[in-house]
């Protein structure tokens, strides 16, 4: 064996071994102002300091950033590639973990830590296990409970800063990607919180919703200290909110998504939120489907109960009204019989048991949220 | 998936001291761009050599990222001598020993499977693990300095002799003695294999 053959092995070992912290030092880049937060000063005793929260959250504004420096042509194209966040994955329940999840739907980052999930645990991994991951460690920390059980997921999509021309190939591959293929993948994450909430007995609802950063959502999550994905929704759910004209960001971000969804309830009761028209129930079959909307074009149908014989007028007409103390959506027929509602946007169906009243109020939002 | 760089890309970038520096220049101009050069070029080497100061994953990730940040901090305050891997290295040392002052570790490295475990990279085998094992456990201290900065930050062994304040002759002995090592490890490794 040549001496160098040892040397050779050596750095190849070394190179595979290197942990790859540009995301670390990027966020400590981007705290400065003049000054350097180092990992020393973090593990003495300041990681869970506002500043530092502060300083990781604006990692959630670095990620996109990330993704655009390494794209400058600079010679190191699929090594950055790997390691661009192209999307950032929340798990929200009113305090947040969130991920950076490069093109190949691996984790590779991990920003907004309020549940102390060790990065060893998620990164590398699939975007949907670390959503499993993080749900989990969150139900250990009690952020998920029986009482709090309304989990927001939040897919913050990049491809809006790279539509401005700066990295046409993640623009490409982020318009390749079909809705359908999005809708799976969303599915997914879903589906591993819903799990988890299962597997520990909690009857929870999930959220799931899907967003393009921009500077005004970083700037709401940075001035709080709350997920960009939480501030897309509570900026969706005020947007979406005409009577409530004197309500704020700022009103909310300190809530959990379950107190959120409660009062926009009650918004949406006292808006005079309503969904009505031309039913087409009869008595026997209690089916039918009615136009309405909202702030955004929604149909909704009203579910067969087999239980509930229902008459309904000569014009077959039907009103709903929100419980404005605990979010029911209810139908009301000329009967006074009532249902629950099933909400279909864009061709997609969404049903909400009524025995689970906030899961009734969240299919509003969620409509909300897909029509906006 | 492969997240690491190759080799000839990063080898290459540590021996293009014209690279590097204009790297910092611009760096000291506030570019983040460069910095992700930088970074992406030497961080093997940069964790290369803490590693071999530390001796702990851990903590030669903490000063592979501090000296990024250092880096960035101090880029305005860097003079050109030509010599600008050196400069890095010797933030990595300095960074490195503080860890170890700070951690109150002498000598004695705690098992570290982390750090043989940590890589995904499918390229990561067998001879690779015995060899960072053995460089981890059996070599001196100076002798795995000397063996990572020549071999993975490619500095010369004037320039080693230079950096940890050693005769050359010493630098070239230790060398040997560490690659004789390291073979040894390999060979035995080999026959355990078999």
């Amino acid at each position: 064996m040549k001496r160098n053959r040892a040397e050779k092995i050596l750095a190849e070992a070394v190179r595979a071994a290197t942990p790859d912290v540009f995301d670390s030092i990027l966020s400590g880049c981007e705290s400065k102002g003049g000054e350097i937060v180092f990992m020393n000063e973090i593990k003495n005793g300041t990681d869970n300091t506002e500043s530092n929260k502060g300083l990781l959250k604006k990692a959630v504004a670095s990620a996109a950033a990330i993704a655009l420096i390494v794209g400058c042509g600079l010679g190191f194209g699929s090594y950055q590639k790997a390691q661009a966040a192209e999307t950032v994955v929340s798990v929200d329940a009113g305090s947040a973990v969130s991920v950076g999840v490069n093109h190949d739907d691996v984790v590779v980052s991990v920003y907004d830590n309020a549940a102390n999930v060790q990065k060893s645990d998620v990164k590398g991994t699939k975007a949907k296990d670390a959503v499993r991951t993080i749900a989990e460690k969150m139900v250990e920390n009690s952020i998920i409970s029986g009482d709090n059980n309304v989990v927001l997921v939040s897919v913050q999509d990049a491809a809006a800063k790279a539509k401005d021309g700066l990295d046409d190939e993640v623009t490409d591959e982020a318009n390749d990607e079909s809705d359908d293929a999005k809708k799976e993948a969303e599915k997914e994450l879903k589906d591993a919180v819903e799990e988890v909430l299962s597997e520990h007995g909690i009857n929870g609802t999930v959220i799931v919703q899907r967003f393009v950063g921009d500077e005004s959502i970083e700037e709401i999550a940075r001035e709080f200290s709350i997920s960009s994905g939480k501030a897309s929704f509570i900026r969706k759910i005020l947007s979406a909110n005409e009577a409530e004209k004197g309500a704020k960001v700022g009103d909310f971000a300190g809530k959990s998504i379950k107190d959120i969804v409660k009062y926009a309830a009650k918004w949406l009761s006292n808006s005079g939120v309503s969904i009505s028209g031309d039913g087409s129930l009869t008595a026997s079959g209690a089916t039918g489907t009615v136009e309405g909307s909202t702030a955004g074009d929604v149909n909704v149908s009203v579910e067969n109960d087999a239980n509930v014989n229902v008459n309904t007028g000569a014009d077959g007409s039907v009103s709903t009204h929100v419980d404005a103390d605990n979010g029911d959506v209810k139908v009301d027929l000329e009967t006074g019989a009532e249902f629950s509602l099933g909400v279909e946007v864009d061709g997609e169906r969404f049903t909400y048991d009524k025995s689970d009243p906030s899961g009734s109020m969240i299919g509003i939002i969620d409509s909300i949220i897909k029509a906006s | 998936m492969h997240l690491f760089g190759t080799t000839s890309t990063e080898q290459d970038f540590a021996q293009t001291p014209i690279q590097i520096e204009a790297c910092i220049k611009q760096i000291a101009s506030g570019d983040r761009a460069a910095l992700a050069e930088l970074y992406a070029g030497s961080r093997s080497a940069v964790y290369g050599f803490a590693l071999s100061i530390v001796k702990n994953s851990k903590d030669a990730e903490d000063v592979l990222q501090d000296t990024f940040l250092k880096i960035w901090s101090a880029a305005e305050g860097y003079q050109s001598m030509g010599k600008p891997m050196a400069w890095i290295l010797t933030i990595v040392r300095n960074l490195a020993t503080s860890k170890l002052r700070e951690r109150g570790k002498t000598v004695e490295m705690p098992e570290d499977e982390q750090l043989y475990d940590a890589t995904h990279d499918p390229s990561f085998g067998i001879e690779q693990r015995v060899v960072l094992e053995a460089a981890m456990r059996e070599l001196g201290n100076d002798e795995r300095q000397i063996v990572m900065l020549h071999a993975i930050s490619g500095l010369k062994h004037i320039e080693i002799a230079r950096m940890l304040s050693m005769p050359l002759s010493t630098v070239l002995s230790k060398y040997s003695r560490a690659l004789r090592k390291l073979q040894r490890a390999l060979e035995e490794g080999k026959h355990e294999k078999k």
